[in-house]
Formats: structure tokens, C-alpha cells, sequence
């Protein structure tokens, strides 16, 4: 799936004539990349943040999970507006990886943690914070890019609203 | 609440509307007219349950409250871009009937994804200060109606939506 936009592009730059550089833009008119970029890098975080409370709170797992896969959606969602995000820039390949859904690979066995009550609810209240972060980022985003860019990152930041919500009440109960 | 400003006096620094602006903020204000009816059918049908409904009524109350001031907002910006603003119509069709607490509940969680999904539809359409009145009404109503859903009894994991207001 992810394969076909490259391929598209190569397309394109052979029927063009074009035979020694790729073009750079893509084929519609000119992505926000470095805003699409900023999003992925948001959602990559995140997705990483999941792991690792789900690593250190297994009992987390259901809740933490159905909201991680939001994330690997999310970033799913933005390769598929701009294809540009998964075969340009330094983050193209962890970018890759995880809009594919891979597993996360952990690096040798961590630490047990402290799986407390009291550890739970400090996880989820930093989980909370860093959705609300998050939210933030993609609001002022949305705000800032394209108007093809703009209803994703608008509802990214809805998405991220909801989750900080529903985690914050998580934490507290 | 989340950390969101509320949409206040943004009206006031709005960019000038082109015609696809003015048709998506007016087909906004028509859900803000249907979720103003709709939440005040669902609070008066709650009013009379007693402490059973409580939360739900304050649910109703709050989302009540934020599509009247979002409906006054909408008003106001097709007023100063000379547009005629659609008038609420006399009664709307309720898609679920607030006849109980739970089905008041899921009329709420309904009536905000409507507004979310007009919201959302209007995001591209708009520029400026009214942009941001946009995004934040679709991440309003997507909060609210979550916390709806999660109050009729759904899951956490099926209350939260991957993509608010995108169709």
C-alpha cells in the first residue's frame, strides 16, 4: 500500500522524460510537508509513550491499546494524504514502521515496573498531559496549513481532545 | 474541560468569507439550530427523572449551552460577511427519542457527531479566527459526545472515535 505512491512517482518522472532526478513536489499541487511532518512526529511520540506504559502496566492494556491504534491510524492517515511523509525526511522509516502497525520491538526486558494503583493513575495522567500536548500541536497546525491539510490535523486534534478526556477521568477514578 | 480555548470574540477577528466559506458555516449553523432543539428536548425530558439523570442532565445543560453560543457566533459572522444566516426551523425530527436517560444520552452523543461532522466539513472552507472557531467546535462536540456515549454505559474503548467528525 505504501509502495504505490513511490511507484507513482517513478511513473510520472519516466512518462515525463525525466530520467535522472525524481521530481520533488509531488503530483497535485504541493503538500505542507514540513506541517504533515510536524503531525507524524506528534503521533510517533505518542505511540511511543503507549508502549511504554502498556509495557509498564499490563493491566492497562485494553484502554491503552484501542487508543494506541488511534495513533498508528492517525499516522496511517496523514502517509495517505501526503505520500511525501514516507519517503522523504530522516523519520521517513520509523514513520513507515509504525503507520504499518508493526509491533513494537522491545529491546531486551525492561526493569519490572511499579504497577501500583497510585503508578497506574500517574501513568494515565501522563498520558492525559501528553494527548493535551498534543492536541495543542495539532490545533495550532491546523490552524497555520493548507486547506487540504487542515480537516485531518482539526480532527487529530478533536481525536487528542477526547483521549486526554478520557484518560483524565481514567486517572482520577 | 480539555485545554481548549473557548471560541469568544474570535468572531470579531474573523477573515473575510468566500462563498464556500458562507455555504459551510451556514450548513454548521443549521445542526447548531437542529443540536439547540435537540439538547433542550433532551434536558426537559430529563428535568422530571430525579437524581438518576443527574449527570445527564449536566451533560445536556453543558451541550446546550455551548450550541447556543456557537449559533449565536455562526449568526454573527454571516451577518458581517452579508450573508443571510438560515433561520431555525419551527420543530426538528429527534433522531432518538430522550424519552429516558439513555436514550437522552444518546441523543446528546448524536446531535455533537452531527455538529462535529459539519464542523469538520467546514475547516477547509474557512480561514483566520473563523478557522479556529471551526476546529474548536469539532473538538468540543467530539469530547462532549464521548462523554456522552461513556456516560450511557459504552465502553471506553468504543466511545473514543479514531477520527472526529470525518466521515
Amino acid at each position: 500500500m505504501l509502495a504505490l505512491p513511490a511507484a507513482g512517482l517513478v511513473t510520472a518522472a519516466v512518462a515525463s522524460g525525466c530520467s535522472t532526478t525524481l521530481p520533488t513536489s509531488a503530483i497535485k499541487p504541493p503538500a505542507d510537508l514540513p506541517s504533515a511532518r510536524a503531525a507524524a512526529r506528534t503521533e510517533t511520540e505518542l505511540i511511543a509513550r503507549y508502549d511504554a506504559a502498556i509495557a509498564s502496566h499490563p493491566s492497562l492494556a485494553g484502554l491503552l491499546t484501542g487508543l494506541r491504534a488511534h495513533h498508528t491510524q492517525h499516522l496511517a492517515a496523514l502517509v495517505a494524504l501526503v505520500p511525501a511523509l514516507s519517503t522523504a525526511g530522516p523519520s521517513a522509516a520509523a514513520t513507515r514502521a509504525v503507520a504499518s502497525g508493526a509491533a513494537p520491538t522491545p529491546g531486551g526486558t525492561a526493569p519490572p515496573a511499579d504497577d501500583s494503583p497510585a503508578a497506574r493513575a500517574s501513568a494515565l495522567a501522563a498520558l492525559a498531559a501528553a494527548e493535551r500536548t498534543a492536541a495543542g500541536a495539532h490545533r495550532a497546525t491546523s490552524l497555520a496549513t493548507t486547506a487540504e491539510l487542515a480537516p485531518l490535523l482539526a480532527s487529530l486534534y478533536a481525536a487528542e481532545s477526547c483521549h486526554a478526556d478520557l484518560l483524565g477521568l481514567g486517572a482520577a477514578s | 474541560m480539555v485545554a481548549t480555548s473557548r471560541p469568544t470574540a474570535q468572531a470579531a477577528e474573523a477573515a473575510p468569507l468566500s462563498p464556500v466559506g458562507v455555504t459551510a458555516l451556514s450548513t454548521l449553523l443549521a445542526a447548531e439550530h437542529a443540536a439547540v432543539y435537540g439538547t433542550s428536548a433532551a434536558g426537559g425530558a430529563l428535568a422530571p427523572l430525579g437524581l438518576p439523570a443527574a449527570q445527564a442532565r449536566a451533560l445536556a445543560y453543558a451541550a446546550y449551552t455551548a450550541h447556543l453560543q456557537l449559533r449565536d457566533q455562526l449568526t454573527a459572522l454571516l451577518l458581517a460577511a452579508d450573508a443571510q444566516p438560515p433561520a431555525a426551523l419551527p420543530a426538528y425530527t429527534l433522531p432518538v427519542s430522550p424519552g429516558s436517560v439513555h436514550g437522552a444520552l444518546t441523543l446528546l452523543a448524536e446531535l455533537d457527531d452531527r455538529s462535529a461532522a459539519a464542523a469538520y466539513a467546514a475547516v477547509a472552507a474557512v480561514g483566520g479566527g473563523t478557522r479556529e472557531l471551526v476546529a474548536d467546535a469539532l473538538s468540543q462536540a467530539a469530547v462532549r459526545a464521548q462523554r456522552a456515549r461513556l456516560a450511557a454505559g459504552t465502553s471506553p474503548a468504543t466511545a473514543a472515535t479514531a477520527f472526529p467528525g470525518r466521515p
